[in-house]
């Protein structure tokens, strides 16, 4: 079938950029904390040049793959846990439960991300790790949204309604019998957010808020235009950075969008909101 | 309606919750507000500095500012803006129209063109130009925005002299106005084009398997008729609250593109605001669009009921 | 769409402009329509509503608005006159009762300038032209205070009782040579234009145009493709690399003005290692003083002195200027009681403990900030480094959260308090940007001398001795002395570059004029 082999290159596209975040350190030519000759062009020693400081920029560029994908990955995995708990609860428990967390899943989808975004991020200059949390808090709701129609659906099926006959526990009965199901809708939910991460991460980031001292690739793309990357034509230092977040994002959600398609009950809104 | 007593409730009460949030948080965060306003040198006159404090109203303690933050929202007074020297809610609604300028056309452009090509590309097979197409829509969605309106400045005002390089307008007339807006309403519309492309194809393709498409073949409708009339609309229920939601949360989509291109709209001020701890501009505008999403969700649930007649039954 | 293109179309064939009216480029934005304050605004009206006096480029007092002043034995009573040939543009006389109305007005509304309202005694006006203000203590630097005082008729703000959320065109109503016409904050534009009434040397300029950028990159796209002819930052330059670029071009001259403007190191001196003299030198010494030339400024810069205080204030005391030296800096760490006991590269005291420090400074400082670590970690000393934004650093300086902080200086303010930069570490004082970290009665004692004193002789001796304090003492190193680079489009000539204002101030309008004669 066509989207599974979709499905499986992108896996496969997927675990090569990981491998490149994991072993960076080895990939890299240089330290990209060394310095150069500054604003030296692509040359046989610097692949893409140095940037202002001196730094090798293909080092650089290697060394990003791993806050960029880090913070995708880790908000992706907050946000998908958190729904998932929500969801879960929402959709399985009695009406009180369900109104209090779908109330509290409403307020948070009211909050305007990109600009508490720029509030946070300007205020807290937050490290990667707190950045993924915060950015996982802000995308939860969709995902528990979702998980939550999904296990409402799932809960009427039969082969529940006998696991409840037969007396088994009711957190049995969520993890064992319906969060399976569910599965393929949350797997391309996770990847959604992944994307969806990264390009915020890389917006504040562009705009000179986040910690200047997290080197992702969105930070590379504000020095790049600050530091006089544009009005020299420096491509080399522009365009690469970008060029790597949208082929990270494209890899992640066309495998999220197979995932969608072989999925089994296959649900709205699974691109990202 | 539709609409049962606990769910109006909760909207309320979510309102109220954001609502106290969009009052603490600000006040949460470091730095004293007034540190901008003061300047470079401040000879210790304590006096001058509990002046401004007194008229900002950052004097009395925290639940009383709480209570006037109340008393505020229901008479709609924003107070002033220190930064902008004005009335906050005048200034928001000076702002208000351009952005909408921006986005407005955007959202509209961006939801009927996307919707149109998704349905024909998830409709049609998998031809090369259809993946191809499809492939296109994937990369520009995945772009980071800026980094295609730069692109786009970059290429069409800067090299090619074709358009202006910032601004709202020049000289203010209706030509000169769309041509400043021309760049950013292509870029945010290509952007918004390429996802509900993206959204509306899956969607057809989970209809197209559907039985009553079969059924429908079945009884002689087919073609046009068959798309638009029948799976179009099925398809583009899920794009309805998305699209309300683009509605809702307009300001801060057009924040980035009003950076890159200089426009002095709703996005800067809230950019700006931030930075300068505007404390009463930030409120209003947070206040503004909650109340802007909120109105979007409701009417997306309105919209939703209307189209989709299995939710009137319930 | 189509009909956007086709007024894109039309743009060719709008009039060609005139060749004298200067564009200026900004990335400061106007945020209201108040002249009194906006920040921006503020600088901007420097054309429309001259200060009494000015700096020239030796950073001498000139008189501008004023012609003379007096100043009477204990500084509390200064006399100031006002020139014949100023007219305000609705053509009424700028007379002495409009600068004691603007002391007491803006004294009084404006919460930066409280102060002087607070100490004013009386005003008194001898004769149209002659105004007095009499202070309740000795202020010796009231003629600097008044190179940057707005000076408002009083015809039109007296019946004004809430300047803050005034924003009627008459407030534009000024005396020097250019007015504003309009200003239009969607377009991004604010228009200068002539005004009929001034007396003085006619400027060769028609028009005057300032464009507001959001973002310099695009700044700099415009200046180079010719829609802007300049472009002017507050007490900063134009980027160094981007400068480079242009004078490659060759439309553009690139003019290098010395600024008093310094970026440096501040240490916190209430807690170990700060306190500490020897660290304080070893600091110095760790430096590489021309990489960070060569490397932050692009070479633009000046290497610091050792007296702190930048050439280019008067009685600058020429004092050996500071070299790198690791191995002196190790062995002043040594002496200290930092050694490295484990081998692990970094020092630790005597108690043990790694020598772990906290660098904070702003995202300007980024790159330097960076630089400065890496020279420490060469000399055993860990830095971690926090960068934040504004606002935070402003509030976590204040709390002394931090062992090193990089920030740096404007003109304006090493001229505060008892000048030469003692308005940054008077720990009596606070601001924006104070450090107010000395408490040293030597230090303040040298401080109050120099408010007090008027003999230029002891003036000259207490500066001097005020360098030797700072280069004995070290409260703070200083990295680089900056240096403002403007570049212009040949187009114009006749440039006049001010210590304060760069090119904004009212003598350059007087004198910049387009290169080959007025069209």
């Amino acid at each position: 079938m066509k989207a599974q082999k979709r499905k499986t290159r992108g896996a496969f596209l997927m675990l090569a950029w990981l491998l490149v975040a994991v072993f960076a350190g080895m990939i890299a030519p240089h330290d990209p904390s060394r310095r150069f000759e500054p604003y030296s062009p692509p040359g046989s020693r610097h692949l893409l040049g140095t940037n202002d400081m001196g730094y090798d920029i293909l080092s650089e560029l290697i060394m990003g793959t791993r806050i960029s994908l880090l913070v995708g990955l880790a908000t992706a995995a907050v946000a998908t846990l958190v729904g998932l708990a929500a969801g879960l609860a929402a959709g399985y428990s009695g009406r009180f439960l369900d109104e209090i967390l779908t109330g509290l899943i409403d307020v948070f989808l009211m909050i305007p991300r990109i600009p508490m975004l720029i509030l946070l991020s300007a205020f807290m200059q937050p490290g990667a790790l707190t950045l993924s949390i915060l950015l996982g808090l802000l995308w939860w709701p969709p995902i528990a949204r979702i998980v939550r129609s999904a296990t409402l659906q799932e809960k009427k099926a039969a082969f529940v309604e006998s696991a409840v006959c037969l007396g088994f526990s009711r957190p049995r009965i969520l993890l064992g019998e319906i969060l399976p199901n569910i599965m393929p809708v949350v797997k391309a939910k996770f990847l959604m957010t992944f994307a969806s991460a990264m390009i915020a991460e890389a917006s504040i980031s562009f705009l000179g808020l986040g910690n200047p001292l997290l080197r992702s690739w969105g930070r590379m793309l504000y020095t790049a235009f600050n530091k006089g990357g544009l009005i020299h034509g420096m491509y080399w230092w522009i365009l690469p950075p970008g060029f790597c977040i949208a082929a990270v994002v494209v890899t992640v959600m066309a495998t999220g969008m197979a995932l969608e398609e072989t999925g089994r009950s296959p649900k709205r809104e699974v691109l990202r909101p | 309606m539709g609409f049962n007593k606990t769910r109006l409730l909760r909207v309320l009460l979510a309102l109220f919750f954001i609502f106290t949030l969009n009052f603490l948080i600000p006040r949460m965060m470091p730095g004293d507000p007034l540190v901008f306003l003061m300047g470079e040198d401040v000879v210790l006159d304590p006096g001058a500095m509990d002046e401004l404090r007194v008229e900002m109203g950052l004097d009395q303690p925290l639940w009383r500012q709480y209570i006037r933050y109340w008393g505020r929202i229901v008479t709609l007074d924003f107070g002033y803006s220190y930064h902008y020297n004005q009335k906050v809610s005048a200034l928001i609604l000076s702002r208000i129209p351009w952005t909408l300028g921006l986005m407005l056309p955007v959202i509209l452009l961006g939801g009927i063109l996307g919707m149109v090509t998704g349905t024909l590309s998830g409709w049609k097979g998998d031809s090369r130009l259809n993946r191809g197409f499809t492939t296109l829509n994937l990369v520009i969605y995945s772009t980071p925005p800026y980094f295609l309106a730069l692109a786009c400045l970059y290429v069409f005002s800067v090299r090619l002299e074709l358009f202006p390089l910032k601004g709202f307008m020049d000289s203010g007339t209706l030509p000169d106005i769309l041509h400043h807006y021309f760049l950013p309403v292509l870029v945010l519309t290509a952007f918004f084009a390429s996802r509900n492309f993206l959204l509306m194809r899956g969607s057809v393709r989970q209809e197209k398997k559907k039985w009553y498409v079969l059924r429908a073949r079945s009884m002689g409708i087919h073609g046009p008729r068959l798309v638009f009339g029948h799976v179009f609309v099925n398809a583009a229920l899920p794009m309805v609250t998305m699209i309300a939601l683009d509605f809702g949360f307009l300001f801060s989509g057009a924040l980035l593109v009003e950076i890159v291109f200089s426009m002095n709209g709703m996005g800067i001020l809230i950019y700006e605001a931030v930075l300068s701890r505007d404390y009463p501009l930030l409120q209003g505008i947070f206040l503004v669009i909650t109340l802007m999403v909120v109105l979007a969700n409701l009417a997306a649930e309105i919209c939703y009921h209307r189209l989709d007649p299995r939710l009137r039954i319930q | 769409m189509l009909v956007a293109l086709w007024a894109g179309c039309a743009r060719p064939t709008e009039n060609p402009l005139p060749k004298n009216r200067l564009k200026i480029g900004t990335v400061h934005r106007v945020k209201s329509r108040n002249i009194l304050f906006d920040k921006a605004l503020g600088v901007f009206i420097n054309l429309s509503h001259p200060h009494l006096f000015a700096l020239d480029p030796d950073g001498e007092i000139r008189g501008l608005l004023s012609d003379d002043y007096r100043v009477s034995e204990d500084f509390t009573r200064w006399t100031f006159r006002v020139r014949d040939h100023y007219f305000w543009s609705d053509g009424l006389p700028v007379t002495a009762s409009d600068v004691t109305f603007s002391v007491k007005y803006v004294g009084r509304h404006v919460p930066s300038r409280r102060w002087m309202e607070r100490s004013l005694v009386r005003t008194e006006v001898l004769d149209p032209k002659t105004a007095v203000l009499v202070f309740d203590q000795p202020r010796t630097n009231m003629d600097i205070e008044f190179t940057s005082f707005p000076i408002i008729p009083r015809h039109v703000w007296e019946n004004i009782p809430r300047p803050r959320f005034y924003s009627e065109n008459r407030q534009f109503i000024g005396c020097g040579p250019f007015i504003i016409a309009g200003m239009d904050l969607n377009a991004g534009v604010i228009r200068l234009r002539k005004n009929s009434y001034w007396k003085g040397p006619r400027p060769a300029l028609e028009e005057v145009e300032i464009h507001m950028y959001h973002n310099l990159d695009v700044l700099s796209l415009a200046l180079e493709r010719g829609d802007i002819d300049t472009c002017y930052k507050y007490a900063d330059t134009y980027p160094y690399t981007s400068a480079q670029r242009l004078a490659e071009t060759g439309r553009f001259t690139i003019k290098k003005t010395r600024t008093t403007g310094l970026t440096f190191i501040g240490f916190n001196l209430k807690r170990a290692p700060g306190n500490q003299l020897g660290f304080r030198r070893a600091v110095a010494r760790a430096l590489d003083y021309r990489e960070i030339q060569k490397l932050i400024t692009s070479g633009y810069g000046d290497p610091p002195g050792a007296g702190f205080v930048p050439r280019g204030m008067p009685y600058f005391l020429e004092l050996e200027k500071p070299t790198r030296d690791p191995g002196e800096a190790e062995r002043l760490l040594e002496a200290c009681g930092y050694r490295d006991s484990d081998g692990d590269g970094i020092r630790e005291n005597a108690d043990g403990k790694p020598l772990k420090l906290v660098l904070l400074s702003t995202t300007r400082h980024h790159r330097m900030s960076e630089l400065v670590a890496e020279y420490l970690g060469g000399v055993g000393v860990e830095v971690e480094l926090r960068i934040v934004e504004s606002a935070t650093w402003v509030a976590m300086k204040d709390e002394y959260d931090y062992h090193l902080t990089i920030t740096r200086t404007t003109p304006w303010g090493m001229r505060m308090h008892a000048g030469y930069g003692t308005g940054y570490f008077d720990a009596r004082r606070t601001g924006e940007g104070v450090l107010h970290t000395v408490s040293d009665p030597a230090f303040l004692g040298i401080c109050d001398s120099l408010l007090a004193v008027r003999d230029p002789k002891k003036k000259k001796s207490l500066a001097r001795a005020l360098q030797q304090y700072y280069a004995r003492n070290l409260p703070a190193v200083a990295l680089v002395q900056r240096v403002i680079v403007t570049p212009t489009n040949v187009r114009f000539t006749g440039w006049y570059h001010d210590p304060l204002f760069g090119i904004f101030n009212l003598q350059n309008f007087l004198t910049v004029r387009p290169a080959h004669g007025i069209q």
